[in-house]
C-alpha cells in the first residue's frame, strides 16, 4: 500500500499545486472571504467597503440579509436593482441605521417573507419602509418568482469548494484576473476596483460612471435590445398579472395592519427608451395598467411616482441606463417626496437630510454622482471638463 | 455523496487508509465497511437507510426460509411481493393512479384519485434488483444461503456500486465478502486509473455536453431540426459517458478496495444493431432481465416465433419503465423491443439472415451499419431525454421540418463527443477503455497528469448528478 501512496503523490502534488495557485489569486482578490466577515467589516468600519466578487459570485440574497438582519435599519429599502442608489445620506438621521436591502426580496412573498420576520421579532421593525416595485413585479412572464429569494437563501460561494473550483477556472480564463487588483480596501475583485455593494447596501456604478466621464454621453445599456428581441424582461406573452397585483395590495394591506409606514417606489425610465417603448401596443397596455395601479396606491400610501427624467427637468445623463436611475435623480425624487408628503407621514417629517442637501449644492456633483464617496472625487480629478458642463 | 465532489474524495481517501489497515480483522473491517457505505447513502438522506436495511434484512432472511422450509414458493413471493411492492409505492404509485384517471377520463368515467407527494429514494431500482437477485439465485438453487448477515448487508450497500451499479448478483459478489481483501498493487493501480477515466469522463466530457444540451431541450420549441437532431445525438453520446463513467469509478473504486465489479458496458455507441446494443450497454441489467424474466417467458412457447417477439415485446416495456415511471419509457421499450424483429425473424429466414450478416461483417458496410445505428439510437435518445411525450413529439416533429440553422453554443459541445469517441474506438478492445498499464510510462504519466489539469480546467463543478440516479 506505501508503494501505491507514493506513487500517487506526484499527482495530488499537481492537484494540489493548481489549487494553491487558484486559492492564491482568490484571496488577492479578495474574493473567498466568507460574507459572516465582510458583514462584520462593513457594519464596524467608518469607511466606504464595496463588496461585489466577480469571480465566486455574490450570493446576494444570503449577502444582504445577513446585513439586514445585523443593521436592524430603522429605515429599509426593498425591491429589485433600480432601488439601489438609494443611500443613508439621504435619510437623515437615520442613515446610521439605514439599509438598503434592494435586490435581495424580488416578488410578492418575499417581501412577505420580511414582514414575517418583522412580525415574530427576528428583525425590528424599521421606522420606514422604501418598497420599489418596478415592472418585473407584475409580469406574468418572469423568472423572478421562481424561488423565495429571502427563505431560500444560496449557500455564501466564498465557503464552497466546488465554487472555488470553478473561480480558478475563470481565473485562468480571464488574464485580468491574474493581475494585481489596484485598491485593497474592499471584498471581491468588482469591489476592489469600486463596483459594489456599499457598506449601507447601496449600489456603486464604477463601469458607468468612468465610460460618462469618458464620453458624457448617456448609454442605453441592455434593456433597449431586450425589448426589441422580446427577450430578458421584456420575453412574451408581456402581460400583467393580476394575481401578483393582488400579492401585492396583501402586502401593502398587511404593512398597514402593522402600523409599518411605506413610501412606495415606482422607478423612472430613461426618456429615449420610454418613447420607445410607448409606440408598442403590447407595452403601452402593460404600462397602462401599471400607472393605475400606482395611482392606486397613491390614495392610501406615500408614493414616488413613474417619471422620465425630462418630466423633472432633467436629461438621460443622469439615467445610469434605460432602467436604473443614478443618484443624483433618485435624490431629487427622494426630495420631492418629503416636500409632498412630509405632513402625512411623521417620520418623512423627521427626516432632515443635510449632507444630501450639501452633496447636491456642491458644484462638484455631476448626474450620475453625487460625489460623496473618495472614489468618486478620485474619477473626477482625471476628468478634464467641470462638472457643471455635464449638468445638460 | 456524489462520485464527483470534495466529500466523496474525502470520504475515499479516510475508507481507503483505514480499511487497509483494519483488513485482517474480518469483523471490524465489515462494520467499518458497513458504516461507511451507510454513511454514504444516508448523506443524501437518512430516511433512506431505514427503507434500504429493511430491504436487506427481508431478503436475508428469505434466503435462510427458502433453504429450511417447505413453503418455498411462498417464501419467495414475500420477497418479490415486498421489494417489488416497495419498488412500486415509491417508484411507480403516482404513475399508475395518474394513468388509471386519464383512462376512466377517456371512458367517460370522472374519478379523483389522489397521488403522494414522495421522495424517490436514489438508487432503489438498482439495491432491490441486487438484493431480490439473491433471493431467486437462492430459490433456484444456484447459491446456498448465507448466514453471514454482515457479509450480506455489505453484500447489498456496498458504496461504489450501491447508487448507479452495476447490479451485481450474489454468487459472484457476495463471496468477496466472506475473505480478507489482500492489497494488490496492479489492481489498486488500475482502480485508480479508472477512477480518474471516470471522473474525466463525467465533468469533463458528459457535463460539459450535458449544460449545453439542457439549454436546448429547455427551449426544444425555439430550435431548427438541425439543432435537436445533434442535440439529440450529443445527449445519447453524453448519457453514454455520464453512466459509464459512474461505473468506471464504480469499478475503480472497487478495485482500490481490493473488489471486482462486473463489466457493464461494452463500447455500446459502437454497436451495429439495437440487439447488439443492448448486448453492451448497462449489461448488469440485460442480463439480470433475460436471466430473470425473458428465459422464463419465453420458455412458456418455446417454438412460437409469436411468441418469441411477444416476450421480447414484453421484456423491453418492463426495461423501459423500469428507467422511469413515464409513458416515453414505454414507447422507448417498444420501440427498442420492436427493433429485435430482424433478429428474431431471421432465424426462420435465410435471406433476412444474409441480409444481417452482409450489414454486419462486410468490410466496408458494416461500418455504415454502425453509424446508421447511432443516428437510430439517437433519434430514440429523444424519448429518453424528454419531460413526456407531448415535448418527444414535438422534438420529432421539429425535426422534420427544417434542418437549416444550428445553435451555435451547442457546437462547443461537439468537440468534447468526439474526443471521447475516438479515444474509445481506438481502446475498444482493451480490458477497460483505460488499460494503459502497458504504455510507456514517459506516455502513460503525461496523460495522467493531462487528465488531472483538463478535469480542474474544464471539469464542470457545478451540481450536475449522474444521469442514471434518478433511476
Amino acid at each position: 500500500m506505501r508503494t501505491f501512496v507514493i506513487r500517487s503523490l506526484p499527482y495530488v502534488l499537481i492537484a494540489l499545486t493548481y489549487v494553491a495557485w487558484g486559492e492564491f489569486h482568490l484571496w488577492r482578490n479578495r474574493e473567498n472571504v466568507p460574507i459572516g466577515w465582510v458583514v462584520d467589516a462593513q457594519v464596524q468600519r467608518d469607511t466606504t467597503l464595496y463588496f461585489s466578487r466577480q469571480i465566486l459570485g455574490n450570493s446576494l440574497s444570503t449577502y444582504k440579509y445577513e446585513m439586514m438582519m445585523r443593521v436592524q435599519p430603522d429605515v429599509l429599502v426593498l425591491g429589485q436593482s433600480v432601488t439601489l442608489q438609494f443611500r443613508s445620506l439621504m435619510f437623515e438621521p437615520y442613515h446610521g441605521t439605514f439599509y438598503n436591502a434592494g435586490l435581495m426580496a424580488r416578488n410578492a412573498g418575499d417581501f412577505q417573507d420580511v414582514l414575517n420576520l418583522m412580525a415574530t421579532g427576528q428583525l425590528k421593525q424599521p421606522r420606514l419602509l422604501v418598497m420599489g416595485l418596478d415592472m418585473t413585479f407584475f409580469q406574468r412572464t418572469t423568472f423572478l418568482d421562481h424561488t423565495r429569494w429571502v427563505v431560500n437563501r444560496p449557500p455564501d460561494r466564498a465557503t464552497s469548494v466546488s465554487s472555488h473550483l470553478m473561480g480558478m477556472q475563470r481565473i485562468l480564463r480571464n488574464p485580468a484576473f491574474q493581475e494585481a487588483p489596484a485598491h485593497s480596501d474592499g471584498f471581491g475583485r468588482a469591489g476592489l476596483g469600486g463596483r459594489g455593494y456599499r457598506n449601507d447596501g447601496s449600489y456603486r456604478h464604477q463601469g458607468e460612471m468612468e465610460r460618462f466621464l469618458k464620453d458624457s454621453t448617456y448609454h442605453d445599456g441592455p434593456l433597449r435590445k431586450h425589448f426589441l428581441e422580446q427577450t430578458g424582461p421584456f420575453q412574451y406573452p408581456l402581460e400583467f398579472d393580476q394575481t401578483k397585483a393582488d400579492a401585492l395590495r396583501e402586502v401593502l394591506k398587511r404593512c398597514q395592519s402593522m402600523n409599518l409606514p411605506v413610501v412606495v417606489y415606482f422607478p423612472p425610465l430613461s426618456d429615449a427608451f420610454y418613447e420607445l417603448a410607448r409606440q408598442n401596443q403590447t407595452f403601452a397596455q402593460f404600462w397602462d395598467s401599471y400607472l393605475a395601479f400606482q395611482h392606486e396606491v397613491a390614495l392610501s400610501h406615500p408614493i414616488i411616482p413613474f417619471t422620465t427624467p425630462s418630466q423633472m427637468g432633467f436629461s438621460d445623463h443622469y439615467m445610469v441606463d434605460a432602467e436604473h436611475p443614478g443618484e443624483v435623480l433618485v435624490a431629487h425624487q427622494w426630495l420631492n417626496c418629503l416636500d409632498n408628503y412630509k405632513n402625512n407621514l411623521p417620520v418623512l417629517d423627521s427626516i432632515q437630510p443635510q449632507s444630501l442637501m450639501l452633496a447636491l449644492r456642491n458644484p462638484h456633483t455631476w448626474p450620475l454622482s453625487l460625489n460623496w464617496d473618495p472614489r468618486d472625487q478620485l474619477l473626477m480629478q482625471t476628468r478634464a471638463t467641470p462638472a457643471q458642463a455635464m449638468h445638460k | 455523496m456524489k462520485f464527483n465532489s470534495f466529500e466523496f474524495i474525502v470520504f475515499l481517501a479516510a475508507a481507503f487508509v483505514v480499511l487497509w489497515n483494519i483488513n485482517h480483522r474480518r469483523k471490524l473491517y465489515q462494520w467499518v465497511l458497513l458504516c461507511g457505505s451507510y454513511l454514504f447513502y444516508g448523506w443524501w438522506d437518512w430516511r433512506f437507510l431505514i427503507l434500504m436495511l429493511a430491504s436487506s434484512l427481508l431478503d436475508f432472511g428469505v434466503g435462510l426460509q427458502l433453504n429450511r422450509s417447505q413453503h418455498r414458493k411462498a417464501w419467495m413471493a414475500v420477497s418479490l411481493v415486498g421489494n417489488l411492492g416497495v419498488l412500486m409505492f415509491f417508484k411507480y404509485y403516482n404513475f399508475f393512479v395518474n394513468s388509471l384517471t386519464d383512462s376512466l377520463q377517456a371512458l367517460g368515467i370522472e374519478a379523483s384519485l389522489s397521488t403522494l407527494h414522495i421522495i424517490l429514494p436514489v438508487g432503489i431500482s438498482f439495491y432491490t434488483f441486487q438484493t431480490l437477485s439473491y433471493s431467486l439465485d437462492v430459490y433456484k438453487r444456484k447459491i446456498k444461503p448465507t448466514k453471514d448477515w454482515l457479509a450480506f448487508l455489505n453484500y447489498v450497500s456496498f458504496f461504489p456500486q450501491l447508487v448507479a451499479g452495476p447490479i451485481e448478483r450474489a454468487t459472484a459478489f457476495l463471496p468477496q465478502f466472506y475473505e480478507q481483501r489482500t492489497f494488490r498493487l496492479t489492481q489498486a493501480t488500475d482502480g485508480m486509473r479508472l477512477l480518474l477515466y471516470g471522473l474525466f469522463k463525467k465533468m469533463v466530457i458528459a457535463d460539459n455536453i450535458g449544460i449545453r444540451v439542457d439549454q436546448i431541450y429547455a427551449t426544444s420549441n425555439q430550435h431548427s431540426g438541425g439543432t435537436l437532431l445533434l442535440a439529440s445525438a450529443l445527449f445519447f453520446v453524453q448519457l453514454y459517458a455520464d453512466f459509464s463513467a459512474y461505473t468506471d469509478i464504480a469499478r475503480g473504486v472497487a478495485k482500490m478496495l481490493g473488489y471486482e465489479l462486473m463489466k457493464n458496458f461494452k463500447s455500446p455507441l459502437f454497436s451495429r444493431s439495437i440487439p447488439e446494443f443492448w448486448a453492451r450497454w448497462h449489461i448488469s441489467l440485460t442480463t439480470w432481465f433475460r436471466d430473470y424474466l425473458f428465459i422464463w417467458l419465453a420458455g412458456l412457447r418455446r417454438d412460437s416465433t409469436l411468441w418469441r417477439i411477444l416476450s421480447t415485446v414484453i421484456l423491453f416495456l418492463v426495461i423501459g419503465l423500469w428507467h422511469g415511471a413515464n409513458y416515453t419509457f414505454v414507447v422507448f421499450g417498444l420501440v427498442h423491443g420492436l427493433a429485435y424483429l430482424p433478429r428474431i425473424l431471421s432465424r426462420k429466414s435465410k435471406l433476412l439472415r444474409d441480409g444481417l450478416q452482409l450489414l454486419n461483417t462486410h468490410p466496408v458496410v458494416k461500418h455504415f451499419t454502425m453509424l446508421g445505428n447511432f443516428v437510430i439510437l439517437s433519434f430514440t435518445a429523444v424519448l429518453f431525454r424528454s419531460e413526456n411525450i407531448q415535448q418527444a413529439k414535438l422534438i420529432y416533429q421539429n425535426m422534420l421540418t427544417g434542418l437549416s440553422g444550428m445553435d451555435a453554443e451547442l457546437l462547443w459541445a461537439v468537440p468534447y463527443a468526439l474526443v471521447m469517441l475516438v479515444f474509445e474506438w481506438v481502446t475498444r478492445h482493451a480490458e477497460h477503455h483505460f488499460d494503459v498499464g502497458h504504455w510507456s510510462p514517459w506516455v502513460r504519466r503525461p496523460v495522467y497528469v493531462g487528465l488531472i489539469l483538463a478535469i480542474f480546467m474544464l471539469g464542470y463543478f457545478g451540481k450536475e448528478p449522474f444521469y442514471y440516479f434518478q433511476f
